[in-house]
């Protein structure tokens, strides 16, 4: 054989294996370990949540109900973009059977169907973004060639598998055990009405179609929720839904001058409509009632909502920590403002209040704080006093409903809305002068009815170890926090340094006093300040002892840390709580946040 | 100074005889044609004989099929030329019959070459577009290949090995006839039984155009028991120069064998005892052995009753396709695979080196006693190219009745069998082009029984597009097929190039197994 042929056999050899190797797992494997997947390190894996996303199918000619592969390209690159990382369902098991937590932002991108063109340009841009994707495939049998040709083909499910860029649940249009050669493989349950999933026991892996995709502790494996893209919509449009799935952390507001409903609605029933700058909720005509509820809303506890009713009939409702058939509900009904309360889903509810409507339109602000709703009408309280909640009602999504016991009579209209997580927060008043004016005295209530704590500038610790009460104006601080359920703790302002920090017994000496103090002033809670780049450890030392003492009382000890850097972790011992300063709303007052020492930001900011 | 005529008197003359349609215009018989006979034309006029008069100087049109003379390639193309009535010359025999001398509008050369690029213009098309159609057929392989992998990889081999052929051969040009190399030629015929086609075969042997000093026939009268022998004589009266062996009953392999030990010449030409020559069949089988690594050449065979029915019309278009699609595209890499018995040349001196263990090879156990052919060529393919010359012809007896084709073709396809394996074992040294091919051929048609089998009853048992798929491929095949023949030979019998395509896919594929599982059985030819 001539050299030239050796060489051509060379070459016809080296791209047959070549070919061969590429095919037969080679890209695979480059699609693992070469491109592979974006994620975070073990140790940043904190999140105890995840989105769940299942897209159409996929198309390049625009087909009816498919998506272009253009716009779901662009969805998933503005995802990642965003910070989204994508999980598989080994994410999903380990965290609700091992408990292993979630990247920060996790995402489950799954297509709804097996169809091999649209799993091809899904696989594309899942490559581009380093994502990877779950793909439901069509369990029911058909049986005849044709029908094949449109689903997965075994080669093409083995390198799939093999590229740990997918994994497979799968679906069928008629009831069926889950199939043998997908053992442990999700269901998708897309049927609103057929239910033949929803048995735990026959499906433990199930994702159910929902206005939702948020999945948290609270659900179990059986019962995941996943969230459908819409081909109809715009990609910027489907990125802001799958963001709307996160809880709120931001506020929320809507005018509804935008001309339509915006995606951060959900339209649970019935006719919802954004047009004309305003909110309508309308029943159809075979409906009682229709309702539309904000998204990211499911884990709301304290809040603060507030919305203009323009026009009602019969009756339309505010409904809050609506969850589990719990809720809290204001609302107007046959001309009275009601508020009322539904402790569990076999009790009939319950009403706290109801007071006359005095005419429309009108603005109802609703502030829930703990197990206390303080509902302000057009800026003046309403039903004289805030309202005890039953402490089973305790979160719940944000929705709006209108009712009639006639069919297509319900109406509620309103022009604005206005929502917000209320985060623990506490105002600090500080030394209020004799003869305050009523600006103050107003300023200060609107801060302290959002307010979890009332924290008057009371006491200082000199540094040389002395206890001088510094407060002025105390029954109204008592008053403020009274009226507005909010704990009255006092603050003691430490020095930054002091010997008497560096000595056990004058830091006992100390403690001593602030305790007995407090029992002077009949407080139950005391705040402690301490400046920053002072001596942080003797200040932990002097909380640790102040806070033995106080217990023995029955009395809590919080600290305020001023300063910008995080509290060390010993802090979580040494009181009951920490508090942050976050803003001065005026001279004489001040805001701080409760800072959770146990999580950190585990959750994205949201909306 | 000489006349038109008389010019055109002196170009040298071919003497053909073809029926010619006379149609004129003009004041003398306007839109009636006359059926003429050409008699001669030269490389400006047509003599044409027509059973009326005509006037000197009108215009005619002549309609008539290309004759072999003009083109032997594409002879039965249609014409239409025009001309002008030159001479009338009556005939003095028959009084209502006169020649007619019609001066073409054009050199006959050039008005021949045009309505072959016409015609291969139009059909070369249509062949593209039949092969386009089978490459986007192709895609859907590719598509859903691993739908059905195996089936897929079958049909895409397949189908690319065949497209393949047709764009190699292509590149497919026969050697040039030397200017001054003229080998001396030792005719070996080996033959049994052959007392009705032997004298033709003999004569055409002699009648080819070829220095008789430098021209040898030996025949190899291997044990006949009919009048062939008496036959032999009687030519041997006619031509002294013809040398008859009688050997007894030893099979077609030793009579050949003993043809070359009595062979002097330094080329071996091999004709088939039911094989007749063509006048220059032996000046162009002898092209190309100038070069010393030539080692063997094989010419052009048809089917000389192609006509007779429709099995042997089927059979000159499987003929014609094996020849000038299959061979030309082993010919372009000089490594043709058989050099059939009808018509082939060999080196003597190579042939000698081979002689012994061709003659006594054995297979399985067993003599090998056919496919003298195709061994031979694998011996000598071995170390030396082998080539196939399209210009060399000969025409050879087909078996008229399906019985003998089914025994014939189960003879060729036991020698493909036992040679294509023997071939592996050194076919990677060639071309690898030309390896690939081989190689490719040859599973392929291992695998075609199976592939019938899992396109035409698998596909009933579990429904899928593969059936639709097969047939549609087959019909594509059987077209281009079908086209190719056309554009290349026209001729009536081009349509069944479709009726050929199922009976190789029903046939011929089960019989490759059938054959592979009688391998041992033995038989002289196909009418023993």
């Amino acid at each position: 054989m001539s050299r030239g042929y050796a060489w051509a056999w060379g070459a016809i050899l080296f791209v047959v294996l070549a070919e061969a190797t590429w095919t037969f797992g080679g890209r695979a494997y480059w699609r693992r370990y070469v491109i592979g997947f974006a994620d975070v390190p073990e140790s940043a894996r904190r999140s105890s949540h995840f989105v769940a996303v299942a897209f159409p199918r996929l198309s390049d000619s625009g087909e009816p109900f498919t998506m272009l592969s253009g716009e779901f390209e662009q969805i998933v690159r503005q995802l990642g973009a965003q910070g989204y990382i994508s999980i598989g369902l080994s994410d999903i098991r380990d965290f609700y059977e091992e408990g292993r937590p979630f990247p920060p932002m996790a995402v489950l991108i799954a297509l709804d169907r097996d169809d091999p063109s649209s799993i091809a340009l899904a696989d594309r841009a899942l490559r581009r973004a380093r994502m990877k994707a779950l793909v439901f495939v069509n369990e029911t049998r058909y049986g005849t060639g044709n029908i094949r040709r449109h689903s997965l083909t075994r080669h093409a499910v083995l390198d799939m598998l093999r590229s740990r860029a997918w994994d497979f649940g799968w679906f069928s249009e008629k009831p069926m055990p889950p199939p043998a050669d997908l053992p442990g493989a999700p269901v998708l349950d897309g049927a609103k009405d057929s239910g033949w999933t929803r048995d735990c026991a026959k499906y433990p892996f199930r994702f159910g179609a929902s206005p939702l995709g948020f999945n948290g502790p609270d659900q179990k494996l059986c019962a995941l929720r996943i969230i459908r893209a819409r081909p109809e919509r715009t990609p910027e449009e489907n990125v802001r839904a799958i963001d709307a799935n996160w809880p709120r952390r931001r506020p929320f507001f809507d005018d509804f001058k935008s001309g339509k409903l915006s995606t951060d609605w959900i339209v649970d029933y019935g006719v919802v409509s954004g047009t004309r700058d305003r909110l309508a909720v309308i029943p159809t005509p075979r409906q009682t009632g229709a309702a539309v509820f904000l998204n990211g809303t499911d884990t709301w506890s304290d809040s603060v909502i507030e919305f203009e009713l323009k026009k009602y009939k019969s009756a339309f409702w505010l409904y809050t920590r609506y969850n589990d058939g719990h809720y809290l509900r204001v609302g107007a009904k046959k001309g009275f403002w009601k508020v009322e309360e539904k402790a569990a889903a076999n009790r009939p509810p319950k009403t706290l209040a109801s007071w006359p409507i005095g005419g429309l339109p009108a603005r109802l602000t609703l502030t829930l704080k703990s197990d206390v709703a303080i509902v302000h009408i057009n800026g003046r309280l309403a039903f004289r006093n805030a309202l005890e909640l039953d402490p089973r009602i305790d979160t719940g999504r944000v929705e709006l409903i209108a009712y009639d016991t006639k069919r297509k009579n319900a109406l509620g209209v309103i022009d604005l809305f206005r929502a917000a997580p209320l985060p623990e927060q506490w105002v600090v008043i500080d030394r209020l002068p004799e003869d305050f004016g009523p600006g103050l005295a107003e300023r200060l209530h609107e801060q302290a009815v959002a307010a979890h704590g009332v924290s008057p500038r009371w006491f200082t610790v000199t540094a040389a170890g002395r206890l001088l009460s510094t407060g002025s104006q105390l029954q109204f601080a008592r008053a403020l926090s009274g009226f507005n359920r909010a704990t009255l703790a006092p603050m003691v302002e430490l020095p930054g340094r002091a010997p008497w920090l560096r000595d056990p017994a004058a830091r006992a000496r100390v403690a001593q006093e602030v305790a007995e103090a407090a029992d002077g002033a009949d407080i139950s809670t005391v705040n402690l300040r301490v400046p920053a780049g002072g001596d942080a450890e003797g200040a932990m030392a002097f909380a640790a002892q102040l806070k033995a003492r106080l217990r023995a009382s029955g009395r809590r000890l919080w600290a305020t840390l001023d300063g910008g850097e995080p509290p060390q972790a010993a802090w979580a011992r040494c009181v009951d709580g920490v508090l942050k300063p976050v803003s001065r709303p005026g001279d004489d007052l001040e805001t701080l946040q409760v800072y959770d020492m146990e999580a950190a930001n585990a959750q994205p900011a949201g909306l | 100074m000489r006349s038109e005529k008389q010019e055109r008197r002196r170009l040298p003359r071919v003497h053909d005889s073809f029926p010619v349609a006379v149609s004129a215009s003009g004041s003398f018989r306007r839109g009636r044609a006359l059926k003429g006979v050409a008699r001669d034309y030269n490389e400006e006029a047509v003599c044409v004989r027509v059973p009326a008069a005509a006037l000197e100087g009108s215009k005619v049109r002549l309609s008539f099929n290309l004759p072999q003379s003009l083109s032997s390639n594409f002879r039965g193309l249609h014409c239409e030329w025009s001309g002008k009535v030159a001479n009338v010359r009556p005939d003095l025999k028959q009084s209502d019959e006169c020649d007619l001398i019609v001066e073409l509008d054009g050199k006959i050369g050039q008005l021949t070459a045009d309505v072959v690029g016409a015609h291969q213009r139009k059909f070369g098309l249509l062949v593209l577009l039949v092969l386009v159609s089978m490459l986007w057929l192709k895609w859907d392989n590719i598509r859903f290949f691993w739908y059905s992998p195996l089936f897929y990889l079958y049909s895409f081999t397949i189908a690319m090995y065949f497209i393949s052929r047709f764009f190699i051969s292509r590149f497919y040009r026969p050697p040039d006839i030397p200017t001054e190399f003229e080998p001396t030629i030792s005719i070996v015929i080996s033959v049994r039984n052959e007392e009705d086609a032997i004298t033709k075969t003999v004569e055409s042997c002699f009648g080819a155009d070829y220095p008789d000093d430098k021209r040898e026939v030996i025949v190899v009268n291997d044990g006949s028991t009919d009048s062939t022998p008496q036959v032999l004589e009687k030519l041997q009266k006619k031509y002294p120069r013809l040398i008859v062996r009688s050997i007894p009953p030893s099979g077609k392999r030793d009579g050949m064998a003993t043809g070359v030990r009595l062979a002097k010449g330094e080329l071996i030409v091999f004709v088939d005892s039911d094989t007749f020559l063509y006048p220059d069949s032996l000046r162009h089988i002898v092209c190309g052995f100038e070069d010393p690594t030539l080692g063997a050449s094989s010419g052009h065979t048809e089917v000389a009753n192609a006509s007779r029915n429709v099995l042997t019309g089927l059979q000159e278009v499987r003929y014609f396709l094996s020849y000038r699609l299959m061979k030309a595209s082993e010919s372009v890499f000089s490594a043709v695979s058989c050099c059939p018995g009808c018509l082939s040349a060999y080196r003597r001196e190579y042939v000698l080196e081979v002689l012994d263990p061709w003659l006594h090879q054995r297979f399985l156990g067993a003599k090998a006693t056919f496919g003298d052919d195709r061994s031979l060529t694998n011996y000598i393919l071995r170390k030396h190219r082998v080539i196939y010359n399209e210009r060399a012809l000969s025409s050879t007896l087909a078996p008229e009745t399906w019985g003998r084709y089914m025994r014939q073709q189960v003879r060729w396809k036991k020698s493909w069998l036992r040679e294509t394996l023997l071939a592996s074992s050194f076919m990677w040294r060639k071309h690898p082009l030309a390896a690939i091919s081989f190689y490719v051929g040859a599973l392929c048609s291992l695998l075609s029984p199976i592939m019938v089998f899992r396109a035409g009853v698998l596909s009933f048992v579990e429904p899928d597009s593969i059936l639709l798929y097969y047939v549609v491929g087959l019909l594509l095949v059987g077209i281009a097929q079908c086209l190719f023949f056309y554009l290349v030979r026209p001729s009536r019998t081009w349509l069944l190039g479709m009726l050929l395509v199922a009976v190789q896919v029903v046939l011929m594929g089960p019989q490759t197994y059938y054959a592979m599982f009688t391998m041992r059985k033995n038989h002289w030819g196909t009418r023993g």
